[in-house]
């Protein structure tokens, strides 16, 4: 299962780096003449266009190949950071406890509380749209979730033995706290990072959606769910697509972070 | 094996079919215990000892079952019951009793309702056990009745918190489980046990997550309530001292087997089995000078050695013991052995 | 016990490698901010004015029932709890001044074998791993020398060198227990705290490392504190041992007159409580009523005074006994001693 999954991540990589040869078209560039084509297998379909076009007339297989660069970039790049912050506070929180806990942990619920979305809007008011303010946008907000999980698996582990043991021997905290805590961490916060990369992905849509973020014409698939809505009687392919697209390469993601869990795991190493 | 037999356990055989192989956790057991009795099963973990219990309440999952064997309870058997039948039989005829009372008491009920839940369920199937489904239905909907029902489950609420010496049991019974201590909890979980009179109480290491001077007191209380209600019981645990103090009869389990089975006094007068012999030289005692570990490992159940399962790490070892395994024979009166040392034919 | 082999060491029993002086740790009791800050603040006493010494070359044993504060006890001397005062002496050092470099070189002469060995070996981590974590720390060995002297220590516990790649789930509990006290042995320490050792595991694998726990002890010149609820174990192996009772020693002596003749009535209640298969069939069990009192900010008197059945009255109830030696080498905390 994660083979598959991996596969499938690997060729959405692929994907991304040989967009420009790829595509059969220029996603920006759209054929008024042509707009709304259905998929080439059915009526009133045209080869040319293996996946129709859209309300611009632009293809949207190119579209779809072009937006897996932004999607793939914004997805990974945003966890990846946010997990590192947040591994990173919730370590330092649940391990010292006390003041810096209570601080860290404050900050961290009056960030959850903000409603995502008034929060971003908020954020991009401030600092103008594009794709590198949008990631910082998403990473303001995600890193208290990965903290969370954090803190709560490390708080659960350090009251085991193995750490006492530890520290009798006379290890140093910052040592225990990256060789001996984070290793039995990371199985849960792999499970929730891939999930989220789904997440990120949705909210850059919402975010393009309103405006900010990735701005039209630059194709990213959240951004063409949402713009295929209003056509979506009639003219399903629109959105369908770049849906599949998302829904694959999630998937694949998400079955690649159970196998990584897994190879982690030397319990399960028999 | 005269008297009254209320459980008959024969050649019972209860397997584990798991990835790695068969795991063989009862492997042809035979026991039997009388109207009364207080019966002592001790053995170390892997020994079978509380998997054989489970078996007879037919409580073994997947991927376990019984494979073999015959468990007569009042001459009727076990095996061929089926989940409703011994519905009915777990709790009243014969109840189990467990290590850790804190897991075994629901955290969040009271433990008033917890022993007349119990009380209730097994009431209402009695009186109701013949009826029609229309006179089930009007009878739970009968206020009156249900009233009478609630009444009788509490007096004999109050009635077990007495028998099992719970302090101001009137107030107590509204309490949660958390408010108790662990010797109180493990009493609760007796009363539980106890509620619907069985003729069986089987108690699996009920004192081992105890403290010493508490697990003194439940085993007094034990004691007392075996007179008073004229039950059997199993206990099952590691302990020798505590089937010295509580057990007329005891086992000693290796390896899914009984390997020894005697009257108390003269299994500890004259302890025949080398695996016998050897457990009571490993528990350190204060007038000892020295203890003797018996040498080896437990062996695996899955990989179980040839011929006698003991042979790898007895002292007697003999040719015969690693070809032939040996059955339970009898060595004296009341006495029986599993070992070629003693079965000279 | 009297094992003549031991005669040897009583010459550097004179020495006392560990002394503790009115040792007390209490934890405070936390109900949330606001309260925290409006209320009186409560304690629980877990340990309560212990004072001890052990002597070179002893295994000094320490019983007690759940809630007597020996394993805080034994977690304060290695400073995993902080003590709330008293002092500790090891070898002349002040353990509870010592600031946080001077504390890790002094851990390289205590090391502490914990009690569930499931829970004191990471499992994400090799046999070899585990049991080099402390030579790295404190630098025992370089590098190049670490596997040669990881396999020495494997091999002292009854282990061998296919055992090193393996994780502790793969081991059984008695061997799990094997590979804690190699990593304890490491540092080459001189005083080692074992933490219900035992308890953990069956009993044959008991005898096995009770065994093992003797022949180290031999061979090393150990020390041992042994913390136990198993009164038998713990009277066949040690020297002298501490009877504890919510949170104060009612109790000290040899071993042997703590089994045999103890003074204390909850000693007393504790040894009557044993099954033992070599008691006689008409032993008089000592039967405690009513339920361990609250350690949480206690009242004045003898603690123990509420389940006592030789009480000598008001005097028990009103102050505390004094700790009291009522002949050598044997220490009593009650009043009927006074």
């Amino acid at each position: 299962m994660a083979l598959i999954g991996s596969i499938v991540v690997i060729l959405w990589i692929l994907v991304a780096l040989f967009a420009f040869p790829l595509s059969p078209h220029d996603p920006l560039k759209g054929n008024l003449f042509k707009r709304l084509t259905p998929p080439s297998w059915m009526k009133g379909g045209d080869v040319r266009y293996l996946l129709g076009t859209d309300h611009l007339g632009r293809d949207i297989l190119s579209r779809i190949i072009h937006g897996s660069r932004i999607s793939i970039l914004i997805g990974v790049t945003v966890v990846f950071i946010t997990t590192s912050i947040g591994i990173f506070f919730g370590l330092v929180s649940a391990f010292y406890g006390g003041k810096i806990d209570a601080v860290i942990s404050r900050v961290v619920d009056i960030l959850l509380a903000f409603p995502y979305l008034v929060f971003a809007i908020g954020m991009m008011a401030v600092m103008g749209p594009g794709i590198f303010n949008l990631m910082l946008a998403l990473i303001y907000k995600e890193w208290v979730t990965v903290c969370r999980v954090v803190r709560g698996e490390v708080l659960a582990i350090k009251k085991i033995e193995y750490i006492d043991a530890a520290r009798a021997v006379g290890v140093k905290n910052a040592v225990i706290m990256f060789k001996e805590i984070l290793p039995n961490v990371l199985s849960p916060v792999i499970v929730v990072s891939t999930l989220r990369v789904a997440t990120i992905i949705i909210m850059e849509a919402s975010l393009s959606f309103l405006g900010l973020g990735i701005q039209p014409p630059t194709p990213a698939w959240g951004s063409m769910v949402n713009e295929g809505r209003s056509f979506i009687f009639g003219f399903w392919w629109l959105s369908t697509f770049p849906g599949l697209a998302i829904l694959t390469l999630v998937m694949g993601i998400n079955l690649m972070g159970e196998g990584l869990r897994d190879t982690l795991d030397p319990r399960l190493k028999e | 094996m005269d008297g009254d037999s209320i459980l008959v356990i024969e050649d019972l055989k209860t397997y584990f079919f798991t990835d790695r192989g068969v795991v063989k956790a009862v492997d042809g057991l035979s026991l039997h215990i009388e109207r009364g009795e207080s019966l002592g099963i001790v053995g170390e973990s892997g020994s079978g000892k509380s998997v054989t219990f489970l078996s007879v309440l037919k409580l073994i999952q997947h991927p376990g079952r019984i494979v073999g064997g015959r468990i007569l309870f009042q001459g009727e058997d076990l095996i061929q019951k089926s989940e409703s039948e011994m519905m009915n039989l777990r709790g009243t005829k014969i109840s189990m009793i467990f290590q850790d009372p804190l897991t075994a008491l629901n955290p969040v009920l009271r433990i008033g309702d917890q022993i007349s839940e119990t009380v209730l369920f097994h009431q209402k199937r009695d009186l109701l056990k013949n009826a029609p489904l229309s006179r089930r239905v009007s009878a739970s909907m009968d206020p009156l009745w249900r009233k009478t029902l609630k009444k009788r489950a509490s007096d004999r609420t109050l009635e077990m918190l007495e028998l099992v010496k719970i302090p101001s049991a009137a107030q107590r019974l509204h309490d949660y489980p958390h408010q108790f201590s662990g010797g109180m909890r493990q009493r609760v979980v007796i009363a539980i046990a106890l509620s619907c009179e069985p003729s069986v109480l089987i108690a699996d290491e009920p004192t081992t997550a105890l403290d010493v001077t508490i697990q003194a007191q439940i085993l007094e209380l034990l004691t007392d309530i075996r007179q008073k209600l004229k039950m059997s019981l199993i206990l099952i645990t590691h302990n020798f001292g505590i089937v010295k103090e509580l057990c007329d009869r005891i086992a000693v389990m290796y390896a899914g087997k009984i390997v020894e089975s005697s009257k108390v006094k003269d299994l500890f007068d004259n302890p025949k089995h080398p695996y016998t012999r050897a457990l009571m030289e490993c528990i350190p005692e204060a007038s000892k000078k020295k203890v003797h570990p018996i040498p080896g490992f437990v062996s695996s159940l899955i990989d179980l050695p040839t011929g006698c399962s003991f042979h790898p790490r007895c002292q007697h070892v003999m040719e015969r013991c690693k070809i032939e395994g040996p059955s339970l024979r009898k060595a004296d009166e009341g006495s029986y052995v599993r070992c070629h040392l003693f079965n000279e034919s | 016990m009297n094992d003549p082999r031991r005669s040897v060491i009583d010459k550097d029993m004179e020495t006392s490698l560990v002394e503790l002086k009115h040792l007390k740790t209490y934890f405070r009791i936390r109900r949330g901010l606001i309260r925290d800050l409006i209320e009186k603040k409560r304690f629980v006493h877990a340990v309560d004015d212990v004072s001890f010494d052990i002597r070179r070359g002893e295994t000094f044993g320490l019983v007690g029932e759940s809630g007597c504060g020996k394993t805080t006890l034994g977690r304060t001397l290695i400073r995993l709890v902080e003590p709330t005062t008293g002092e500790f002496f090891f070898d002349g050092h002040n353990v509870f001044d010592l600031g946080p470099e001077d504390l890790r070189n002094l851990r390289k002469e205590f090391q502490v074998i914990f009690q569930d060995p499931f829970a004191s070996l990471n499992p994400r981590k090799t046999v070899y791993q585990i049991v080099a974590q402390p030579l790295r720390t404190h630098h025992i060995v370089d590098s190049g020398q670490m596997k040669e002297k990881v396999l020495d220590l494997l091999e002292k516990v009854g282990l061998q060198r296919e055992h090193l790649d393996r994780y502790p789930h793969q081991f059984s509990g008695g061997q799990r227990q094997r590979i804690g006290i190699a990593r304890a042995l490491g540092t080459n320490p001189r005083f080692i705290i074992a933490d219900e050792p035992l308890s953990a595991l069956d009993v044959s694998i008991q005898a096995q490392i009770l065994n093992l726990l003797e022949k180290l002890r031999d061979e090393f010149h150990l020390t041992y504190l042994f913390i136990s609820h198993d009164l038998s174990a713990v009277s066949y192996f040690s020297d002298r041992v501490a009877v504890m009772y919510l949170g104060k020693f009612a109790e000290l002596a040899r071993a042997e007159v703590i089994f045999n003749s103890p003074a204390h009535p909850y000693s007393k209640a504790l040894i009557s409580a044993i099954p033992s298969i070599r008691s006689s069939t008409d032993r008089k069990r000592i039967s405690l009523t009513g339920d361990v009192s609250t350690p949480i900010d206690p009242p004045p008197g003898c603690r123990f005074q509420n389940r006592c059945f030789a009480k000598k009255g008001s005097m028990c109830e009103e102050s505390d006994p004094l700790w009291t030696e009522i002949e050598r080498d044997h220490y009593v905390a009650c009043h009927l001693f006074a």
